[in-house]
């Protein structure tokens, strides 16, 4: 990352941010990532762009951002939603592969997903993935733990149709 | 017992963040300046699109030096429903905040969050009050009930508008759970004119009986009281950092800007990042607010009303100007 035309006081404070947000990307990057590919059905492009561009946006605003890791949150799902509400595409029949997964095993899920809200996919990724609590997820994605708390359940309700449980399985 | 969903679900956990995306990162913000242009991937290598994308750069960094935001306030069209008693502060797919109210009998309202009253053509908002179910104009506390209806205060020359809307989705008793908007709707007739006497107020929305109600504390323009209620916030990631910069991108649709109001003595109003000796710095003319009327009662014996900050206002860009503007600063978070 390069900060030009700057002076050394800027220069300096600058470094320190950029510090910073390498710590808050080292830290949140992987699982804000897995989440927004989840979010986008298994888009690969759609996933780094918006964490990306996020990460991006807030090198550019870092000094005046007061929760960074929320801020990113919330603007990398807008990105992601934007730039899935834009293209209009449905999902891909099979998700993108990513380092780590196969994309034949993520196939239902990600087809579950595809089913649910957007708030819905958000707070099921975050909470049951991710492993925030509700008044996490709410202080990330910019709502009440108990508004999260309904889009859980919502969200819950519907894997649970389309995916059932083990049980469902071996009948 | 194990829900296949779940383990279905802890499958994605294995997804490795791609190491080369910090490299990205460096690069600065990439995507197109959020115009009103759909994005393109096709034309990338295309030569005729880089030398457009080079001007639209060049363009925006001399009208945006701060940076970029969302062109308009994200929303949808369609809309989740609350919970059985509940009402939900949202924004359209073209930034118009409203408010889904799904009333105790399972019916549901979508009534718009813009009082029919604006003085000096400044709009205001309304808010939602659980305590006393009804929707309060934060400003001037004109009252209406929850479909939407004026029922005291004012002045508020009508009722609020409602939205025409399909039922996309249902739960298993019948409630509608997700709704398509459709055409807004004339607001009910029936309203004050006048300015009524605010020492006959009620309580300003004290508290909330509602525990999964998204509350902020706002401070009435009228009586200065505190209430609870809930409201329209914007996202910081949404908010446009200068006016020169919101009107530069042209977005089509309701957008949320910082800046501060200067009124000329003729009466001429722009929204100015900032006020440098009475020079408006990044700023944009504003069109139909009563200039002189706005001076000679608010900005000459009330200066402190409007800071001396910049402060979020919501508008719509026409023709290079704003319009349509409506400060939502009041609205004080916890």
């Amino acid at each position: 990352m390069q900060f030009v035309g700057e002076g050394a006081a800027d220069r300096d404070l600058r470094l320190e941010a950029r510090s910073d947000l390498e710590k808050v990307y080292r830290e949140s990057a992987p699982g804000l990532w897995r989440a927004v590919y989840g979010f986008a059905g298994g888009r690969r492009d759609v996933a780094e762009d918006a964490v990306a561009e996020a990460f991006a946006r807030a090198a550019e605003y870092f000094d005046r951002i007061r929760e960074p890791v929320p801020w990113i949150y919330r603007t990398a799902f807008r990105i992601a939603s934007r730039e899935l509400q834009r293209e209009r595409r449905p999902p891909p029949v099979m998700p993108d592969a990513v380092p780590g997964v196969d994309p034949g095993e993520i196939q239902d899920v990600i087809r579950g997903l595809a089913t649910l809200s957007p708030n819905q996919r958000a707070a099921v990724l975050l909470h049951d993935l991710e492993g925030f609590t509700s008044p996490e997820v709410g202080r990330l994605l910019g709502m009440s733990a108990a508004t999260v708390r309904v889009h859980l359940f919502r969200g819950r309700r519907r894997l649970r149709e389309l995916l059932g449980t083990e049980e469902d399985d071996h009948d | 017992m194990t829900e296949r969903w779940q383990a279905e679900l802890s499958k994605l956990e294995r997804a490795q963040l791609p190491t080369d995306l910090w490299d990205r990162v460096g690069e600065g913000p990439r995507l197109e300046p959020l115009g009103p242009s759909r994005r393109s991937r096709v034309a990338a290598g295309v030569a005729a699109f880089a030398v457009f994308a080079v001007a639209v750069v060049l363009v925006w960094r001399v009208f945006s030096p701060a940076g970029t935001a969302e062109t308009t306030i994200a929303g949808a069209d369609v809309l989740e429903v609350p919970p059985r008693g509940a009402v939900s502060a949202v924004f359209l797919s073209d930034g118009r905040p409203v408010f889904v109210a799904h009333h105790e009998d399972g019916s549901v309202s979508i009534v718009d969050a813009f009082s029919t009253h604006a003085q000096y053509g400044l709009k205001d908002l309304v808010a939602w009050c659980p305590s006393t179910r009804e929707f309060v104009e934060v400003a001037h506390e004109a009252r209406f009930d929850e479909l939407g209806n004026w029922t005291s205060g004012g002045p508020a020359p009508s009722g609020l508008a409602t939205f025409s809307f399909d039922v996309v989705e249902r739960d298993t008793n019948g409630d509608p759970t997700s709704i398509q908007v459709g055409a807004i709707r004339e607001p009910s007739p029936g309203g004050s004119g006048a300015t009524t006497d605010p020492s006959t107020y009620p309580e300003f929305c004290a508290g909330t009986s509602d525990p999964t109600a998204e509350t902020i504390t706002v401070r009435s323009g009228n009586t200065d009281q505190v209430g609870t209620v809930v409201a329209h916030a914007v996202d910081e990631a949404d908010v446009w950092p200068t006016p020169a910069a919101a009107v530069a991108a042209a977005p089509d649709g309701w957008i949320a800007v910082q800046g501060r109001l200067l009124v000329a003595p003729d009466g001429f109003v722009e929204l100015c990042a900032e006020v440098e000796g009475g020079r408006c710095i990044d700023g944009a003319t504003i069109r139909g607010v009563d200039g002189v009327g706005l001076l000679v009662n608010v900005v000459v014996p009330h200066p402190e009303w409007y800071g001396v900050e910049p402060q979020t206002w919501i508008a719509r860009v026409d023709d290079g100007l704003l319009r349509d503007i409506g400060g939502i600063w009041f609205f004080e978070r916890d």
